[in-house]
């Protein structure tokens, strides 16, 4: 059974993509365009493994992270963060409210590919 | 200084009142009605002259003249010891050149003055050579008329500090007892006011240098007494509220203070009156009539006794213009640094999409069936041109601020306009689903010369920003309109509105409102600073309208007369 990958970005075009490659390499993918939208399907789609966005409206990445890492239900599920935003702006923030793993934007695919696995075999830092 | 010690010296010409048998405290009595009148009326005199003094140096050039015109002698001098080198040095003399004054020099034990200053008694004797010797006392005789003198001790605190001697009467008779009496109570007297000078001068130094410090504070200071009238300012304060500081002491708070500032300042001195908390607040001046303004920081403090009652009122004026500008230049700092993160953000977004898309071609080596192929493509191609899109804002800023902009002007139909950019943004945001609606009040707009392009540009990024703030599944409605000042385009979005405190910042360059509800969004927050920018170059504006919970509407106006045209654009 593949593993399922949530991705939040409100970026239309960067979902798109990711989206594509991820199912190219077997995932089944589910997609949200903000912050509530991704955690009403992270209930619904109970994913394995989440990517947000860190900029989205209504609610931030950092956010959804914070809210997901504090309800035991979700709280197992590994974040991967993908953001825009320079690492040293975000990259503190994003591992205080739990994040496994930051990736900076523009990213190598099969890079982001590997930090999904390595998060999914539970070795988010390799 | 030296203490007067009477065992250490023994003169034969030693003659003070104590040793003749008249004691201090019964001097004055044993001399006859006539003495005490004259002594009365020397002490008045001596009063007269001292306070006419006006500083040290006349008050003992006055005691000189007064002494020798009492005494009706040929010469008064004072000789004050020197505390540094314990010399005793001329300061007045009615019978010593003035270019001598420097060169006389006298050592304790010396001479008749350093005899009386060391042995702190007076001397008085017509029988000079006994005293000083043959020389000296030869040396007086071809000087006076008579080769008798008085010299006194003149004691501060019981310190010897200096001699006053008197040489030879006029008439040339002896000097009698009155004369010593006489010149023994104006030595007392001169050492009085001379003790009373000292401290005033101590004090009045004092005084002076605290007034040197409060004129060199570069902030006005103006202190009021409880009945608001001014007791002291400095020359900053005249300088900033432009009176001269000469003409005013005394003068109420509501003459000194100029007209705008009069009645901020008698408020806050009510204010501070009634809570006892400092006030203050920021004005803008102009200190000359129809010159530039200076924007003043006043503020009130209370002044207090050393008792803690209230005494009055401490005005404090500081001119702000440089804490502004480093304030200025602090927020142009911060905003550029805003800038820098939002532009990489920028970057950053639309490279994702292109390095995505790019992978996924080279990927597939063209495996994907031919509509999956051009959704691809057209992700590139759109995140291309949106990259080139922001190199133009950014190139366009730039044209804006150095004022190079250069509008080229055509016949424009503004509702194909809208309607065109309308159409060529849906797209980009049909994941929101929001429906839009395009309304043309008066179908007889006709055309208008515009810089086409830099219209698109307006309405572009008018439109972007209603698409960006729309609520999901909300609306856009634009309408177009003719009203009193040009063609009104009204563009309008559904969502939440815009803050209160953002209202004034949002046409701002790299503005974006800070919240969770619109950060994200990205931009390069210079959408609406040009679209207003372009707008203004054209004579035109835009103004947020209206920002509730229900629409935030955004007005674009273009006039239909080309004579309105902004200075700013050279227009062609």
């Amino acid at each position: 059974m593949p593993k399922r990958v949530l991705i939040a970005d409100d970026e239309e075009d960067v979902k798109d993509v990711m989206q594509m490659f991820l199912e190219g390499e077997g995932y089944e993918v589910e997609t949200a365009y903000d912050g509530l939208d991704a955690l009403d399907r992270v209930r619904t789609f109970q994913p394995d493994v989440i990517l947000l966005d860190i900029m989205m409206p209504v609610v931030d990445g950092i956010q959804v992270c914070r809210k997901l890492k504090s309800d035991e239900k979700t709280k197992h599920i590994p974040v991967i963060m993908v953001s825009a935003a320079a690492k040293r702006e975000k990259e503190g923030e994003a591992y205080d409210a739990g994040a496994a793993a930051y990736v900076l934007k523009p990213f190598q695919p099969e890079e982001l590919v590997r930090v999904v696995e390595r998060c999914l075999a539970g070795r988010p830092k390799g | 200084m030296i203490r007067a010690k009477p065992s250490e010296a023994p003169f034969d010409g030693f003659r003070g009142c104590r040793a003749r048998g008249y004691p201090r405290g019964r001097r004055l009595t044993a001399l006859n009605a006539t003495s005490d009148q004259a002594f009365a009326a020397l002490f008045a005199r001596m009063g007269t002259v001292l306070a006419a003094a006006e500083n040290l140096e006349d008050f003992y050039a006055s005691s000189v003249e007064l002494i020798g015109e009492t005494l009706q002698v040929d010469g008064c001098s004072i000789l004050l010891l020197d505390p540094e080198d314990q010399l005793l040095k001329v300061k007045a003399s009615t019978s010593i050149p003035f270019a001598e004054w420097k060169t006389i020099r006298i050592r304790l034990g010396e001479g008749i003055a350093g005899k009386v200053a060391q042995s702190g008694r007076l001397l008085w004797s017509s029988d000079v050579e006994a005293i000083v010797g043959p020389r000296e006392g030869a040396a007086r005789r071809s000087r006076y008329k008579d080769p008798s003198f008085i010299s006194v001790p003149v004691r501060l605190q019981g310190e010897v500090v200096g001699v006053i001697n008197a040489d030879s009467k006029r008439d040339g008779s002896k000097f009698s007892r009155f004369d010593v009496d006489q010149m023994e109570a104006l030595a007392g007297l001169f050492s009085t006011v001379l003790a009373t000078s000292r401290l005033l001068e101590e004090r009045s130094r004092a005084n002076r240098y605290f007034d040197s410090i409060l004129q060199s504070i570069p902030m006005g200071v103006m202190a009021f007494n409880n009945a608001l009238r001014l007791t002291q300012c400095n020359r900053a304060a005249a300088d900033f509220l432009s009176f001269d500081v000469n003409l005013i002491a005394g003068a109420p708070a509501n003459v000194v203070l100029p007209d705008p500032i009069r009645h901020r300042v008698l408020e806050m001195i009510v204010d501070l009156k009634t809570t006892g908390v400092p006030t203050c607040c920021e004005v803008e001046y102009a200190p000359r009539r129809g010159g530039p303004t200076v924007p003043l920081g006043l503020s009130a403090w209370a002044l207090r006794d050393r008792d803690g009652s209230p005494s009055g009122v401490i005005l404090v004026i500081e001119d702000l213009t440089l804490r502004r500008e480093i304030t200025e230049l602090r927020q142009s700092s911060a905003l550029k640094n805003h800038f820098l993160s939002l532009i990489s953000h920028e970057l950053r977004t639309p490279m994702t999409s292109i390095k995505g898309a790019v992978h996924l071609l080279m990927e597939t080596r063209g495996m994907k069936s031919p509509p999956a192929q051009q959704r691809i493509l057209d992700i590139i191609d759109r995140n291309v041109m949106r990259l080139a899109a922001l190199v133009d804002d950014l190139l366009e800023v730039q044209l804006i601020e150095t004022q190079k902009v250069e509008l080229e002007r055509e016949p424009v139909d503004i509702e194909g306009l809208v309607r065109e950019c309308l159409e060529s943004r849906r797209p980009l945001w049909h994941d929101k689903q929001v429906e839009t609606h395009l309304e043309v009040r008066d179908g007889a707009l006709g055309e208008l010369r515009l810089d086409r392009d830099r219209i698109r540009h307006v309405f572009i990024h008018l439109i972007d920003n209603a698409f960006k703030f729309c609520s999901p599944g909300g609306k856009i409605e634009i309408r177009i309109d003719v009203g009193p000042k040009g063609l009104e385009t009204r563009i309008s979005n559904t969502g939440s509105p815009i803050p209160a405190k953002s209202r004034d910042q949002i046409f701002q360059k790299f503005y974006q409102v800070e919240s969770t509800m619109t950060r994200q969004i990205g931009g390069s927050g210079l959408g609406l600073y040009l679209a207003r920018e372009l707008a203004r170059l054209h004579g035109g504006d835009v103004l947020l309208e209206r920002s509730d919970e229900e629409w935030t509407t955004f007005l674009a106006r273009l006039p239909r007369d080309e004579s309105q045209e902004d200075s700013r654009g050279a227009g062609t």
